[in-house]
């Protein structure tokens, strides 16, 4: 076993030893019930909740309410939760110091970065794949889906810009090696991602696009091709961030 | 030599940790790196792994440049942190299996290779994770790492420090044994410790190599001195050899005398006699490591 499959070994043992592994299963299965669940009963909740007379006229829940579901729960609390899981992936190490006997024993410290992040890749396709397919399911089981335009591009906007706050969260892991400080980047990316996107015409690049934008395209009001370059930015710029991560790792002083 | 470290170099800030440093260690040794905490011991110990960069100056393990955030030259050394932290979630020989994967040992050798240092450090038997381990059971698992791919060089920073009695002669004893495959560098601030395994030994302090050598050399800088105890107290010895024209001082409970040759020997020993001064015990004076240091600190 090469050094790099020897080391990702080690990443995946330790996620599964850490429960990650089964919170990952638990928590995403349920975001992917829950989100079918919360379309269909919301009306009968509310009609319970009304006071009695009163007379609600609300339409009959569609596919592309369990849809936009999808978009609250797992862009949302999804997203966080995945981060929250992995926001210590290089802070404890650094913190604990359990990589120095492994880089003096001719670990290469890009070995350490990029297992790391394909771990975390690994996991987050496992949660958008798990919420994606059971929600997928779930909704066809109920409801005509076909009123729907680009289920999969729309969702895997998410699960790309998803991929960009990890490496992120990564970075920012890896630069303060604390977790605290890993957290604190991403809000902060988020945040600025949010402010840019006040500003007329940013909409044409700017990733928070990848977030906000699939529930109307799902409806036909934005086409897939008006997330071509928000796709680029954020591929770039994650691109940008993982590089950022090598360089600042290979030159940290442990 | 299998460390060579000439003019080394490192400043934090403006604080100059170490100043122009210079050590040779000499292959199949047990060298003693010993100075006060906060000496600057572990700052050199990881400029030779690489894991910090040097300001100035140059070291070479085995001949290879160390080179800071690379890690050509640690294929040659096995390091044993002063805390060493492992996974807590492996066991001892889950933990050295992973470590044998890093340093890329053919498959062949490793079961055998992981066998034999686990029955060195005496955890052969052990199946428990490591998160239920003692501190010695930790540093015992630490050298056993450290000398899983038969490095040339073994640094252990600090390896006794926190251990008992009973641990840290167990640590004391596989360095001892370990010095017939590898090279031994380990810095202690318990002299004793250094006196007990070393062959040289160097101490750093305020950043400066204040003296190097054979342990032998620097134990005996105290030629033809003895120390002689007697059946009664040695102020009353003194008392009755008082009009002898030796050298004599009185060192805790013990009288040190300077016989320069095998006439003056003879003499004193007749004229002990003559007093009827019955003789406990005598030595060749040696001063402790301890002792050397404080001087040298004086």
């Amino acid at each position: 076993m090469s050094q790099w499959l020897g080391f990702l070994k080690k990443e995946w043992t330790e996620s599964v030893k850490s429960y990650k592994l089964l919170l990952t299963f638990l928590i995403f299965s349920l975001i992917g019930i829950l989100n079918p669940f919360t379309a269909k009963i919301t009306p009968v909740v509310m009609e319970k909740f009304m006071p009695e007379g009163t007379v609600l006229n609300l339409p009959e829940p569609t596919a592309l309410d369990s849809w936009l579901q999808f978009y609250s729960n797992f862009s949302q609390m999804g997203l966080l939760i995945f981060i929250l899981l992995f926001s210590t992936m290089m802070s404890k190490e650094l913190e604990k110091g359990t990589l120095i006997i492994l880089l003096t024993k001719g670990l290469r410290r890009s070995t350490v970065i990029t297992t790391k992040f394909v771990m975390g890749i690994v996991y987050w396709t496992l949660a958008f794949l798990l919420t994606f397919i059971i929600t997928y399911c779930y909704t066809a089981f109920y409801w005509d889906q076909s009123i729907l335009e680009h289920v999969f591009l729309a969702a895997s906007c998410v699960y790309v810009f998803g991929i960009l706050i990890f490496i992120v969260t990564l970075w920012g892991n890896t630069y303060f090696a604390s977790a605290y400080g890993g957290l604190l980047v991403t809000v902060g990316v988020v945040i600025a991602l949010f402010i840019i996107g006040i500003f007329p015409n940013t909409e044409t690049w700017n990733p928070l696009q990848l977030l906000t934008a699939p529930p109307q395209m799902l409806i036909g009001e934005v086409a897939p091709k008006k997330l071509l370059i928000p796709f680029l930015v954020t591929m770039g710029t994650g691109i940008v961030f993982l590089l950022g991560t090598l360089l600042h790792f290979h030159k940290k002083r442990l | 030599m299998v460390v060579n470290i000439n003019n080394v170099t490192k400043r934090f800030g403006t604080k100059e940790v170490l100043k122009k440093v210079n050590l040779t260690i000499p292959e199949n040794t047990v060298f003693g790196f010993v100075g006060a905490n906060g000496a600057g011991k572990t700052t050199l110990m990881k400029c030779m792994l690489g894991l910090l960069p040097v300001t100035s100056g140059t070291i070479t393990i085995a001949g290879q440049p160390v080179t800071f955030g690379e890690t050509k030259s640690n294929a040659h050394i096995g390091y044993l942190p002063d805390v060493p932290e492992f996974y807590p979630f492996y066991t001892a020989r889950e933990y050295l299996q992973l470590c044998a994967v890093i340093t890329v040992m053919p498959k062949s050798e490793r079961k055998s290779r992981i066998e034999e240092l686990l029955d060195l450090v005496g955890l052969s038997q052990t199946k428990s994770p490591i998160r239920t381990y003692s501190r010695g059971m930790k540093q015992r698992l630490g050298i056993a790492q450290a000398l899983l791919n038969r490095p040339k060089l073994l640094i252990c920073d600090e390896p006794t420090s926190a251990l008992d009695p009973v641990g840290r002669a167990q640590i004391l004893s596989i360095l001892q044994a370990a010095k017939s495959e590898t090279t031994v560098f380990f810095s202690t601030h318990i002299l004793s410790d250094a006196e007990q395994i070393c062959d040289r030994v160097a101490m750093l302090h305020e950043g400066t190599i204040i003296f190097q050598d054979e342990l032998s050399a620097l134990q005996q800088q105290v030629d033809h001195q003895f120390v002689f105890t007697f059946t009664i107290p040695v102020e009353q010895a003194l008392s009755i050899l008082n009009n002898l024209a030796y050298s004599m001082s009185i060192e805790g409970e013990s009288l040190v005398v300077q016989l320069s040759n095998d006439d003056e020997r003879l003499q004193f020993m007749r004229d002990l006699t003559e007093r009827g001064l019955i003789i406990q015990s005598v030595n060749a004076h040696k001063k402790l490591l301890e002792q050397v240091v404080m001087e040298v600190l004086k």
